[in-house]
Parts: C-alpha cells; sequence; structure tokens
C-alpha cells in the first residue's frame, strides 16, 4: 500500500459492497466487499471457482451482479430491477464506466478480422472520437513500449500467445483506463511466453496503474501486489499484504490452497 | 436455326435477353428482401422475446417445408382474393388483380428469407463470445459492436452458405413463370411454343443461366476471400 497516494487520504479507484452472484441455483459470489485505491495493485487468488473471475467481470459490468454496489471512481454503477431480475438502468453509464474500466482477458479475445494496429485503435477512434492520425500515432508508442513494433500490420492469428496477449494490453492501454482488470492474464500460455507478458504487467505496476489481477501465479502476485485477496467459495476467506497472506495466513484454507500452488 | 435468336423483329434474341434482365431484376431485389427479412428473423431467433421467437421458428419452418411454387401460387390467388375482400370493404367490387412482377419478387423474398435468416443465425452463433466481450469491455455501445465486430466476423461464417441461398433464389425465379411474368425461362418457353425448337431455345436458357450462376460464384468467392483476411493467412502460411 505503499504507493497510494496519503494526501486527504487514499482516493477509492474500485469500491465492491456486498456482491451477489448467481448462476441458476448456484451462487458464486456470496457478499463479498473489495477496495482498490488509485495506484494500488489487488492479486486476486483462489482455487477455479472460487469466484474470484466472476468478481472482476462483475465490477465492469459483462456480469450483472444479483445484489450489491460497485462504484468505480467513486461513481455508483445505477441498478434496477428489471423482468430478469438486477439490471444495469442506464446503459450510457455502463459503457462510461467500462472505457474507465480496462480489461485484459485469458484468451486474449483479439479481434481476429483486424491488424494489431486496427484492433488498438478501433475503441479511441470509434468510442473515443479520436482523430485517427493521433490515434495511430499513440498505437504505435503502445506497440513499441510491450515491444511489439514489428507486428504492427499482422493478424492476431500469425502471432504468437504472448505477442497476442501483449498486443490486447496495448488495446487496453489506448483508452488509459484509470482501473485495469486482468484475468488469468498467463493462463492460456505456454510457460515460455509467460514472462514476457508477466514483465508488461509488471512496468504497469511500476507506472503506478491501479490493477486487479486475477492469476494463479504466486510469485508474480507476491511481488507485484500490494494486496493480496484469497477467495474461498464465493467469499473472501482472506486478504492482507503479500507479507501478511503468504508469509503468515490466518485462514487454514489459505493455508493449503498455498502449499497446493507450492508458495509455503 | 440460330437466326431465330436474332435481335429484333424476326428474331427471339430481344424478348431472350429481356427475359434474362427481368429474371436478374427479380432474383437481385428478391435476395435483398431475403438478406433484410432473413436478418430481422435471425435476431428475432436469437435475441426475441418469446411469442417473436415462436412466429420466427413458425415462419422458417413452414416457408421452409413447403414447395417454393405453393408460396407462389398462395401469394398469387390468395393475395388478389384478400386484396379484393379488403377492397370490397371499403365499397369497390371489380375485379382485383395484383401485378405478377410484385408477386413473383415478395414470394421468392419470402423463400429466400426463410433459408437466409437460417444461415444468418447460424453465423452469428459461430462468433466467438470472446470478441463481443472484448469490444463491450471497451465501451462499445450495441450498434457500434453489431456493425464493427459482429457483422464482419458473421459475415466470415454467412458467406459460403448465402452464396447457396442466392444460387437457389436465382433458381427460384424461374417458378415465377406460372404467374405469366416474361422472365427467361417464360420466353424460352413461349419461343420454343412459337417456333417448335425447344431444343434451341432451353439449351440457350440453360447457357445464360450458367452465365449467370457462375459469374455470382466468382464474386462469393471474391466477398469471402475478403471476410476471411486474418483467417485465411494463417491457414495458407
Amino acid at each position: 500500500m505503499s504507493s497510494a497516494p496519503i494526501v486527504s487520504g487514499p482516493v477509492r479507484a474500485v469500491e465492491v459492497e456486498a456482491l451477489h452472484k448467481r448462476f441458476g441455483d448456484n451462487e458464486v459470489l456470496k457478499g463479498v466487499s473489495l477496495n482498490a485505491t488509485e495506484g494500488e495493485v489487488v492479486a486476486l487468488i483462489g482455487s477455479s471457482g472460487s469466484g474470484k473471475s466472476t468478481l472482476l467481470r462483475c465490477i465492469n459490468l459483462l456480469e450483472i451482479p444479483d445484489e450489491g454496489v460497485v462504484r468505480i471512481g467513486g461513481e455508483q454503477i445505477a441498478m434496477k430491477q428489471g423482468r430478469h431480475g438486477n439490471q444495469p438502468a442506464d446503459a450510457r453509464q455502463v459503457e462510461r464506466i467500462r472505457q474507465r474500466c480496462g480489461m485484459v482477458f485469458q484468451s486474449f479475445n483479439l479481434w481476429t478480422h483486424m491488424t494489431v494496429l486496427e484492433n488498438i485503435i478501433e475503441a479511441p477512434v470509434h468510442v473515443l472520437k479520436q482523430p485517427k492520425d493521433q490515434a495511430i500515432a499513440k498505437a504505435e508508442a503502445l506497440l513499441a513500449k510491450v515491444g511489439l513494433s514489428a507486428k504492427r500490420d499482422a493478424y492476431p492469428s500469425q502471432m504468437s500467445g504472448g505477442q497476442q496477449q501483449r498486443a490486447a494490453i496495448a488495446r487496453m492501454l489506448a483508452m488509459e483506463p484509470k482501473v485495469m482488470l486482468f484475468d488469468e492474464p498467463t493462463s492460456a500460455l505456454d510457460p515460455e511466453l509467460v514472462g514476457e507478458v508477466l514483465k508488461v504487467i509488471r512496468d504497469l505496476a511500476i507506472e503506478g496503474a491501479t490493477m486487479l489481477i486475477v492469476t494463479h501465479e504466486m510469485a508474480f502476485a507476491r511481488e507485484v501486489s500490494h494486496k493480496v485477496v484469497f477467495l474461498h467459495q464465493g467469499r473472501i476467506e482472506e486478504q492482507g499484504t503479500p507479507a501478511e497472506v503468504f508469509g503468515n495466513p490466518s485462514s487454514e484454507r489459505c493455508r493449503q490452497f498455498l502449499s497446493r500452488e507450492g508458495q509455503r | 436455326m440460330l437466326d431465330l435468336l436474332r435481335f429484333g423483329s424476326d428474331g427471339w434474341g430481344d424478348e431472350i435477353a429481356r427475359g434474362a434482365g427481368m429474371t436478374l431484376a427479380v432474383a437481385i431485389l428478391a435476395y435483398l428482401i431475403g438478406i433484410l427479412a432473413g436478418s430481422g428473423v435471425a435476431a428475432a431467433k436469437l435475441s426475441g422475446p418469446a411469442p417473436v421467437r415462436w412466429l420466427a421458428a413458425a415462419y422458417t419452418t413452414i416457408v421452409r417445408g413447403v414447395p417454393a411454387l405453393l408460396v407462389i401460387w398462395l401469394l398469387f390467388f390468395g393475395g388478389s382474393g384478400l386484396i379484393g375482400w379488403v377492397a370490397g370493404l371499403f365499397g369497390y367490387s371489380g375485379p382485383v388483380e395484383l401485378s405478377s412482377f410484385a408477386v413473383g419478387v415478395t414470394a421468392v423474398g419470402i423463400v429466400s428469407a426463410a433459408y437466409a435468416a437460417e444461415v444468418i443465425r447460424g453465423a452469428v452463433t459461430a462468433v466467438p463470445k470472446g470478441q463481443l466481450e472484448a469490444a463491450r469491455a471497451l465501451g462499445m455501445g450495441r450498434f457500434l459492436i453489431l456493425r464493427r465486430i459482429l457483422v464482419p466476423q458473421a459475415l466470415r461464417y454467412a458467406l459460403p452458405g448465402l452464396g447457396n441461398v442466392w444460387q437457389m433464389t436465382l433458381k427460384d425465379t424461374t417458378l415465377v413463370s406460372v404467374v405469366s411474368l416474361a422472365e427467361l425461362m417464360r420466353q424460352a418457353y413461349l419461343g420454343m411454343q412459337s417456333t417448335r425448337q425447344p431444343f434451341l431455345f432451353y439449351v440457350t436458357a440453360a447457357i445464360l443461366y450458367m452465365i449467370m450462376t457462375t459469374c455470382s460464384e466468382a464474386l462469393f468467392r471474391a466477398l469471402s476471400r475478403r471476410a476471411e483476411r486474418g483467417v485465411r493467412r494463417a491457414v495458407n502460411n
């Protein structure tokens, strides 16, 4: 938490209160509350099915929470009761929130019918209405930053997984998001490609980006995060600094999980 | 014998050419109806409320389940009967005759739409969810996603099938000859009747149909290549 600004208290970038999410009869999130201050890196860990990805996807409304409150940069996402349960009240607000909340997916999800450059400038040009030449100049700078200048005109299918994920990160950065959500960004990669993606994320953390990272890379979580949150069966079992959670977890389940992951 | 196909008052050349033009006009208009209405029906099937979904399913099942010829008869006679009845309500009792062009285009369009709807629905379902989620996560609105991501990607899967629907639509126009629309098949029949040269007229018509279908096949292939940018290259590398 050392890098969080202390002037007039830390600024809340993401606030989640008492979030519930059900898929049919299966309650995946059972009242989760979570905060991230500006510049904070939060690692979400837990076994598969613990609800960590669902939590992340509720923050930018890719999943609609059944109950609870989400605030991004202090702005609360308005919800209403619709015919199919809880629904966002204002689609425009959701779009605005998503523009400020970048997301990187496990399976990259670069648009396959566009080149890398076209992928990166798509949202800046069509959503933010930036002039095309300006968007291209920025995209080229971002490609240089993630080490992909040579792949500017390549299609996703012509690139390795690691390259695709770095391009997807560049696409997210082009929107200058206030909050970055990473949903298992290296889980679909061959082991030898994991490092190049983690390096890019690490650099962003050092620059002071606010990030929530769902990850199975325990060593990475320990190294880059300010706060580690351990989820188990839809609840937060344990949270604290990496030193606390990895060094001396108070929950038995967290201890078991970490020893399975070879971290203790 | 080929003199019979001369242009001018003593040959059938201009009649046949006009027939071919009429065939193309009916086919293109019906196909446009097919694509537009088919997209609507596909959208209704994919995300409409239950009664609309049910209607759309009934439409595609019935229209694909009965012969196209029946749809044409039904529209031509049933249609004029219906309009006559409505006109009767307003005190009009004269004869009602529908334009065979309008009926032909509508009937073939109705059939075309039923097949196009299935092709489009399948293609939209084939677009990976992640492609659309990435767009939503960047704050793109529904219409923007439709235009920039969903349609270009679905087109990849839809084009081969839509090419088939086009060929079918083109050939279905021959059925419209039964309501005396002067399209290619009708003109060939008239020429054959007045000259007693069936072989000449039907082979000529066959050649013209072949020219139309092979040209359009080449066009669809070119469109497919364009829609598959980013995919083909990887396969061919």
